[in-house]
């Protein structure tokens, strides 16, 4: 367990630092852009725009689900995924773009996965208070459930964090490896219940696609802001959930703790 | 005194693997090292504090392996590297953001190597003075001379108080005003006992820095000694070495390398690394198992959890049933419309079929109410009957079957006769019987057939309307059908029924029910959807 409590201690003494560099990478990706960080809100707006007239009026032909109308049962899948998606594959990605950067300096390369995952916290924040306001529109209100939103975000950032540090440090070394998590990633948009409920297969059908760890985040957001359950509910899961992300951060933290020195010869 | 930095034995080498396969098996240590690049070979020297050392060497001597080392980016091979304090290395526009001005790169640099927010801003004019890159300095950087970027990566390397500075090369681009700058700011440096690592292979600029010079020749210390000695033995190689042929310079290269090549390291150093590394895997492996047990557990729990318990609920479930069943006399619980696969079907009034109540025309539904003993008992307008299972086929969704056929399609399977006239008799669907009498001349029979309806028969047409209770033409036969046109084919692909002996089929369309008979070659439409 100690590499876990050191690549932890590493996180927490370097937090300013982290806080610092999302900031710089965010002002660094959009510098070249007139319309700026404008586009950290366009760009998804028109995807969602996208996914909810194909998926909301074409297939689903404008259907609620459940009380919530589509579109904010789609958007509530969605504000999720597009912090998941673009943070798994840059945070995958980032020792191998930035190491050289790093490692003239005496400087943990573990808060690499880090700075993405805070870079791209800054517009999920922002996307879920549009969404709350949304919500208020719509006259929807989780109630008491809403206290379990801290629970589930908690959730998500661990598992983030312990998952692109395993694939940030597989993929300094694999470079396979990059490109298997972006096609993973772009099917996994799909077999979780994004635009579609899991409500609609069967029981068995349900079981395989609750093993894919971001379903658990999703709806678990989704519960807690339509007020359908509590996280204990489903104890099974949950156990299953939170036993997944220890394994990842434990596989990482070894995997990061025996490479990090040997990072630049294998670059 | 104390050295501030000390190399015991230090060697590293870069593995030479050909295939990325073989770099990934030697990183999971299945495979031992093949060949390797010794580009550092039992490096010892040690160094005080305030000394300005001097490392020179030509091309591929080892000595941007050995800055990077004394920087503390890539760990060594072999040996031990003791350094006291924090080094800081200097490479051209190491560590700056092409997309970032040169302000933001001053603060993102800085804050790269620990700074807080006010030490930056108080050091801030101190780099851009050093610099000296003018207006440019809020501009992105990739606008800027390499040379800038060097002054500027440079001015920041030095102004963040390292204690140890490792400068590669980074002066070559400056200019001599630039140089003279850096110079004072070496003296400065040294006045403050800061040690000064300088490395580059032009001898003037190292002699002219440095109080030892440090010889490096393909990976190996040549000469480590006070400058002015250094200098005369580089020099006079340096001119034996140019002196040589240009075949000579390439043997002398190639066996200088080929011996790199060949090198091995003490063995002790890495038997005591392998066994190093086994004990720790043993001290990880327990946790890691247990977790990876917890989660194998839990995730059968969930794939197989609610199995269990719908297997567990479902068994008392069915016991249930059959107690439900036995006091049902036993009657079996149906409860589904079903329609009839024969032609006619025969309805019972009683449970031994024996007294026949009425006859029905295929495709009639009903709703199968239960099952016993092969007898249905079902509900047809209102009453009760029964009837042989075998004349009923329940509906298993496909009833709701429609076919995407118009009449247009169907006119290709009629007679030739009545493909003329088809159109002039089917205007006529739903018309009551006075209106369709009056209207239709030339009729060759009328009557009422085997299941009470009247009808009339045109024989010259080969069709027959078959009017419904409410003396409406609800069904039209037509007889001499084209059976071997492909339409008909597609019809009984999509027919949602067909009786036992394949001779009957139900197809039902937006507007109408076909009854084709293959062995009478007849066609019935029956509009449906109007009541």
């Amino acid at each position: 367990m100690t590499p876990v409590f050191n690549i932890f201690k590493e996180q927490l003494s370097h937090f300013p630092l982290i806080f610092r560099l999302a900031i710089y990478d965010i002002k660094g990706n959009y510098q070249m852009h007139y319309l700026g960080i404008l586009w950290q809100f366009i760009n998804p707006l028109i995807q969602v725009l996208v996914y909810w007239f194909v998926f909301g009026v074409g297939l689903r032909q404008g259907g609620a689900v459940g009380d919530a109308p589509f579109i904010v049962y789609l958007l509530l899948g969605l504000v999720p995924w597009f912090f998941i998606a673009p943070t798994i594959t840059q945070g995958s990605n980032s020792i191998y773009s930035k190491v050289n950067l790093v490692s003239k300096m005496k400087f943990p390369v573990s808060v690499l996965p880090s700075i993405t995952i805070l870079g791209n916290m800054f517009s999920f924040f922002l996307m879920l208070g549009i969404l709350a306001v949304i919500l208020f529109l719509y006259g929807i209100n989780g109630g008491i459930y809403l206290l379990q939103l801290p629970y589930y975000l908690i959730c998500l950032f661990l598992f983030l964090f312990a998952f692109t540090l395993l694939s940030s440090t597989i993929s300094a070394i694999i470079r396979d490896y990059q490109l298997m998590i972006q096609s993973a990633m772009r099917m996994l948009f799909f077999l979780t219940p994004i635009f579609w409920t899991l409500e609609s297969f069967p029981e068995q059908i349900q079981s395989i696609v609750k093993l894919n760890p971001f379903v658990y985040i999703i709806n678990g957001i989704r519960d807690a802001f339509l007020g359908q359950g509590w996280f204990f509910d489903d104890w099974k899961y949950m156990l299953y959930f939170w036993s997944l992300t220890l394994l990842i951060l434990l596989v990482g933290s070894i995997l990061h703790d025996n490479f990090k020195d040997k990072f630049v010869d294998y670059l | 005194m104390k050295p501030v930095v000390k190399l015991e034995n230090v060697s590293k080498q870069f593995s030479f693997s050909r295939k990325k396969s073989d770099q990934l098996l030697e990183m999971l240590s299945v495979k031992k090292k093949q060949k390797n690049f010794t580009a550092l070979s039992n490096i010892s020297f040690e160094v005080f504090r305030g000394e300005t050392i001097g490392i020179i060497g030509t091309n591929g001597s080892g000595k941007s392996t050995l800055s990077n080392l004394l920087a503390q980016i890539v760990p060594p091979t072999s040996g031990s590297i003791t350094i006291d304090g924090e080094p800081t290395l200097v490479a051209i526009s190491a560590g700056l953001n092409n997309h970032l001005t040169g302000l933001e790169n001053i603060e993102l640099k800085c804050l790269m190597h620990g700074l807080n927010k006010k030490e930056i801003k108080s050091i801030t004019p101190d780099i851009m003075e050093f610099a000296d890159i003018g207006d440019f300095i809020s501009q992105p950087i990739k606008n800027y001379s390499s040379g800038m970027k060097a002054r500027l990566g440079f001015a920041i390397s030095v102004h963040i108080d390292p204690d140890i500075l490792v400068i590669d090369e980074a002066l070559s681009v400056g200019d001599s005003t630039f140089h003279q700058k850096c110079v004072d700011k070496f003296h400065e440096f040294k006045q403050e006992g800061k040690t000064i690592f300088f490395i580059s292979h032009s001898l003037s600029q190292v002699k002219s820095i440095s109080d030892r010079i440090l010889w490096m020749n393909h990976g190996h210390m040549e000469m480590f000694d006070e400058k002015e000695k250094v200098a005369t033995e580089y020099s006079q190689f340096i001119k034996w070495f140019n002196a040589l042929s240009s075949q000579e310079k390439k043997v002398y290269r190639k066996s200088k390398i080929q011996n790199q090549l060949n090198e091995q390291l003490p063995e002790t150093t890495t038997l005591r690394r392998s066994r190093k590394v086994s004990k720790r895997n043993t001290r990880l492996s327990f946790p890691l198992l247990f977790v990876s047990l917890i989660t194998l557990l839990s995730s059968i729990l969930l794939l197989f959890g609610d199995n269990f318990d719908s297997f567990t609920a479902g068994a008392t479930e069915a016991s249930n049933k059959e107690t439900t069943v036995d006091s049902a006399a036993d009657w079996q619980e149906v409860g589904q419309p079903g329609f009839t696969i024969q032609s006619p079907a025969s309805l019972y009034s009683d449970e031994e079929l024996t007294d026949v109540e009425t006859e029905i025309p295929f495709a009639s539904e009903m709703l199968v109410q239960s099952v016993m003993d092969g007898v249905y008992k079902v509900e047809h307008d209102g009453q009760i009957l029964y009837t042989e299972k075998a004349a009923i086929q329940l509906d298993s969704g496909s009833s709701s079957q429609v076919a995407d056929i118009s009449l247009g399609d169907l006119a290709r399977t009629f007679p030739e006769r009545f493909v003329n006239s088809y159109e002039y008799f089917f205007a006529f669907m739903g018309a009551d019987y006075e209106t369709v009498t009056s209207n239709l001349n030339g009729y060759t029979d009328q009557g009422i057939n085997e299941l009470d309806q009247k009808f009339l028969e045109f024989s010259d047409d080969h069709v027959t309307i078959i009017f419904d209770e409410k003396d409406d033409a609800g069904t039209f036969v037509v007889s001499e059908l084209n059976t071997s046109h492909p339409v008909i084919n597609q019809l009984i692909e999509e027919a949602r029924m067909y009786s036992v002996d394949k001779t009957l089929y139900n197809i039902q369309t937006e507007q109408y029910s076909i009854n084709i008979n293959m062995r009478a070659s007849t066609l019935m439409v029956t509009k449906i959807g109007e009541d």
